[in-house]
């Protein structure tokens, strides 16, 4: 399945909400999550990453990941965390929107 | 943010390579630990290694790609998150700085006004500079503009040209788009149904000129070419000033005709208030048409020709093909053009030619008091720097880098420079308009002076340099001290004798330079000094001048108008407080002083027409020479004797006497404005002292008078009437209106003046220059006092010790003193020295603005370092004073 515009950010915002994580722990947390179901590419993932650093939701700092790697690990900002409940909010209302139309069960 | 700067700033704020490399590695080691990680996964879950990679990469999308476009995000967030530390930090030290200001009132006060006074000094002077001297001329393509003037034998090469060669050139030369003629300013008397006459000042001009320039009116239309000729029509051009004042602003003016010197001419239009050509005097411009008689007219120059370069045509290309053009018409007019030349050049710097020297100086003069500030500046800074060597020293132990520090001290003298700048630039575009009242009206393009975004961007620029000069020093010299050292010293971390030294030399540098611009200030103020004590030639006091002129429609002839102005000296002579009147066609200075040439009865000239070269010659009345105070050397003055009909006579100045008969009494020798062949001879019955005709500061020419009853030009139609008076000359002005209009009241007076206000003016430029370089001066001597002052008193602070241990041993206190004073005049000495050196060297530029001074003068060069001395003596004084009273055993103790 394609991923639909602008979601790809809100995922990786939700998928730093329990604390730090580096690149590759986003994408195999949203890749277990979805069970697969999505057509992403990490180079995605890595790219909203460093957009969302770009914008200050996201912070990045250099430290050691658990197979003893040196890794890039990400925050939200106070202001991520903002952004991420806008982001629910709109996309909450947008799929509920779309939902009363198609799942209309009388004309 | 970033769009608004411009490149070479933009260029500073871009990352530097090594962040670059930084920001690539740090992408590589990232996508690194993803596919490594990826790998170990799957090869834990059974894959075969080579597999794993693959699937990984796979799953990954295309690494180029992404290593590419996350290096180009990263650097562009680097390169924000570095601007955004940058301003913050500069935010801090600006507002750091504010509060360390705030702490020292007295020291914030003196920085920020002694830098107000040096920026706004130069912002001003600049201004001035920038409108005359740079400002693009307010016609378009200016720089394709060109003047043209004849070349006099006697070597002046900007004489005015004769009809025949402008009207030769305008036709045979492909060098130009077109040329165009106008002539000199002169009076015409406006008339109205009611109301006093008016004098305006109107020109003649070709329409050609109009567009030449690219001008066209701000109401109605400029003249068309058909006025331009000989039967084009009765018609005027109005300024926007005279329509305003006299017309009330009014459209309806236009196509109405107006009564002009008892002639009716239609208005077709008016100038915007913009259009100041060929000066701002104009009120009106008539089209001027030149005939058949114009076009072989070679010997009687009046007209200024401006012209307009074909595109791709160099200067230097028309400026040959004029030269063959009038070397064709020499060959043709031998007689009238033997020795004369032609001259070719851009108009700007013809119209600025007379000024630029004086702008020059008094820019590089105030370039002089800018840099005596940021000296002064520098050693104040560092003065209050060293007392914070210890603040440094903790700051730096807790790691802030030296070029942070620097920085940090940087923003400190940005901080002032900044209140500096805006409170002097702030009060110079407040008083712009006050300021502009005192340079002398006579220096062109005055009206274009003001507070442009490229006067402000030029002073925000040299209040960035001066920050960096005056805040470099001290920033430097703070911040290189060891921490430890300061740390460790007690008493918060006196500097040792570096700062000192720096001191001493920020002294010697400021009394060089203040040197400098003193030896500038004592030759410029010593010339006008000479200048008002010059001998005129004429005694200026107590004397009205005021110019009339009869129109020809009803004063048809000479006798006609002798009779009038007869009428009016008379009855001028007799008002109360008049000592005497006369009349001159041609008063000193503000005169035309129109030539003639002239030839010596019995004695052959070697030119080809056999005359003696052209000379003023002046038509005066009875009583001229006394009314004047012109000293009558020998023979007599002209009297009511010298009638029309009577034998014509002739008085000449002294100068022409020893120009024409070095070794031979004039007295009785036969003169002709005709020829060698006379037929009218007018016989030299007297010799007058000079007088200087140019301005005060100009060398009086040999000249010829002649009784105004005798002259043979019928068209000089006009009289400046002058009149001695016992008390205040402007107190008969009045007085004389009403006598003239008495007479006839449809005639406007022109330039009614004092003789004293006419030479005042024309010494205005050098009196203005040494009244501004005297303030300039002044300004220098308190600056080097307190400088003076302030290294002196650091100095007795510091060497307190020393001097406590050796009063101890005996020394006394005037021993003291003196070394303290010695040590203050020894500093002021090497500055004198090095100031005066350089005085010596740079004097010369000022030669064109003195007047009898040579630019060693010895009174100056000797005066000057005496002067400086004793400021050095006396800024010395009270810190000697203190030294003397220091208490040896409390001294001793404090350490």
């Amino acid at each position: 399945m394609d991923l639909l515009r602008g979601t790809l950010d809100a995922m990786v915002l939700k998928a730093l909400s329990w604390g730090p994580r580096h690149g590759y722990g986003v994408s195999r947390w949203i890749r277990r999550r979805t069970d697969g179901t999505l057509d992403m590419q990490d180079a995605a993932v890595y790219q909203a990453l460093h957009r969302l650093e770009g914008r200050g939701w996201a912070s990045s700092e250099w430290g050691v990941s658990d197979n003893n790697r040196k890794a890039k690990y990400y925050r939200l900002t106070d202001e991520g965390r903002e952004r991420l409940a806008e982001e629910i909010c709109s996309i909450r209302r947008y799929t509920d929107a779309m939902w009363s139309v198609l799942g209309a069960e009388t004309a | 943010m970033l769009e608004g700067l411009p490149p070479g700033v933009r260029r500073l704020l871009r990352l530097p390579r090594e962040l670059r490399r930084q920001v690539v590695d740090d992408v590589d080691a990232e996508i690194r630990f993803h596919l490594d990680s990826r790998v170990d996964e799957l090869m834990a879950g059974g894959m075969e290694r080579e597999a794993a990679e693959r699937r990984a990469r796979e799953e990954f999308g295309d690494v180029q790609e992404a290593r590419r476009a996350l290096g180009a995000r990263t650097a562009r967030t680097e390169r924000r998150r570095r601007r955004l530390v940058w301003l913050r930090q500069l935010g801090t030290d600006l507002r750091y700085g504010w509060r360390k200001l705030r702490a020292r009132p007295g020291f914030a006060v003196t920085a920020i006004l002694t830098f107000a006074l040096g920026i706004g000094a130069t912002t001003a002077i600049f201004s001035v500079m920038y409108a005359v001297l740079l400002r693009p001329l307010p016609y378009p393509r200016s720089d394709r503009l060109v003047q043209l003037w004849d070349v006099h034998p006697g070597g002046d090469d900007h004489n005015v040209v004769s009809s025949g060669n402008y009207l030769a050139w305008r036709d045979r030369a492909d060098s130009f788009r077109d040329l165009g003629a106008y002539g000199q300013n002169f009076g015409l008397g406006l008339v109205g149904k009611t109301g006093e006459p008016v004098h305006v000042v109107a020109t003649t001009i070709t329409p050609s000129t109009f567009r030449i320039l690219g001008a066209s009116a701000a109401a109605g239309r400029i003249f068309t070419a058909r006025e331009g000729r000989p039967d084009g029509g009765a018609v005027a051009l109005l300024s926007y000033r005279l329509w305003q004042t006299r017309f009330g602003g009014d459209t309806a003016v236009i196509g109405r005709s107006v009564d002009l010197n008892d002639a009716e001419r239609t208005i077709v239009g008016v100038m915007p208030p913009t259009f100041a050509f060929p000066n701002p005097r104009v009120d009106v411009w008539l089209p001027r048409a030149f005939g058949a008689r114009d076009r072989s007219t070679h010997d009687s120059h009046q007209w200024r020709v401006i012209g307009r370069l074909r595109d791709g045509v160099t200067l230097r290309k028309a400026r040959a093909e004029i030269r063959v053009i009038t070397d064709q018409l020499r060959r043709r007019y031998p007689e009238a053009m033997e020795g004369w030349g032609v001259n070719v050049v851009p108009f700007r710097s013809d119209l600025v030619a007379g000024v630029r020297p004086l702008l020059l100086a008094l820019f590089a003069m105030v370039v002089l008091v800018l840099l005596i500030t940021c000296a002064n500046l520098a050693n104040l800074l560092l003065a209050r720097a060293l007392g914070r060597e210890r603040e440094v020293a903790v700051r730096a132990a807790l790691g802030a880098g030296r070029v942070r520090l620097v920085r940090q001290f940087l923003t400190e003298s940005l901080v002032v420079s900044l209140l500096g700048s805006a409170l002097g630039v702030g009060v110079v575009a407040l008083a712009l308009p006050g300021l502009l009242t005192l340079i002398p009206p006579d220096i062109p393009l005055l009206t274009r002076v003001r507070i442009d975004p490229v006067v402000l961007a030029f002073s925000t620029a040299v209040t960035m340099g001066a920050t960096l000069l005056f805040g470099l020093v001290p920033a430097l010299r703070v911040t290189a001290a060891d921490p430890a050292g300061a740390l460790g010293t007690r008493g918060g971390g006196r500097a040792g004798p570096g700062g000192s030294r720096i001191r001493s030399g920020l002294l010697v540098v400021e009394v060089a330079l203040s040197v400098v611009l003193l030896v500038g200030t004592g030759l410029l103020v010593r010339s006008f000094l000479n200048l008002r004590d010059a001998d005129p030639g004429v005694e200026p006091d107590h004397v009205l001048a005021a110019t009339v002129d009869v129109p020809s429609s009803r004063y048809p002839d000479s006798g006609a108008q002798t009779a009038f102005y007869r009428h009016l000296l008379d009855r001028v002579a007799a008002l109360p407080g008049v000592v005497s009147a006369a009349g001159t066609a041609e008063p000193p200075v503000v005169g035309y002083d129109m030539t003639f040439s002239f030839a010596i009865r019995g004695r052959p000239s070697p030119r080809a027409d056999g005359m003696e070269r052209d000379v003023p010659v002046r038509a005066v009345t009875p009583g001229y020479f006394a009314t004047m105070g012109i000293p009558l050397e020998r023979g007599r003055a002209f009297d009511d004797r010298d009638r029309p009909e009577s034998p014509h006579v002739a008085v000449i100045n002294r100068a022409l006497a020893r120009r024409s008969w070095p070794d031979r009494n004039p007295m009785g020798q036969r003169l002709s404005f005709g020829g060698p062949t006379g037929p009218d001879w007018w016989e030299v019955v007297g010799v007058v002292g000079d007088v200087k005709n140019r301005g005060a500061d100009l060398p009086a020419q040999p000249a010829i008078y002649i009784p105004r009853a005798q002259k043979p030009w019928d068209w000089m139609s006009w009289l400046t009437v002058v009149a001695r008076t016992r008390g205040d000359p402007t107190a008969l002005a009045n007085p004389f209106r009403r006598t003239l209009w008495d007479l006839d009241d449809r005639l406007p007076v022109q330039q009614l003046t004092t003789m004293k206000g006419i030479y005042a003016e024309s010494s205005a430029r050098r009196r203005f220059a040494a009244t501004l370089v005297g303030a300039f001066g002044a300004l220098a001597l308190v600056l080097g006092l307190t400088g003076a002052y302030g290294v002196l008193s650091y100095t007795v602070g510091e060497r307190r010790r020393e001097f406590g241990v050796r009063m101890a041993l005996g020394a006394s206190r005037t021993g003291i003193a003196a070394s303290v004073v010695g040590r203050g005049l020894r500093l002021a000495l090497v500055g004198t020295a090095i100031g005066l050196a350089g005085a010596l060297w740079l004097s010369r530029y000022l030669r064109s603005l003195l007047f009898e001074v040579a630019p060693t003068d010895g009174l100056t060069v000797l005066g000057v370092p005496v002067l400086v001395l004793l400021v050095a003596a006396l800024a010395a004084y009270v810190p000697a004073l203190r030294a003397t009273r220091i208490d040896p055993a409390e001294a001793l103790r404090a350490e």
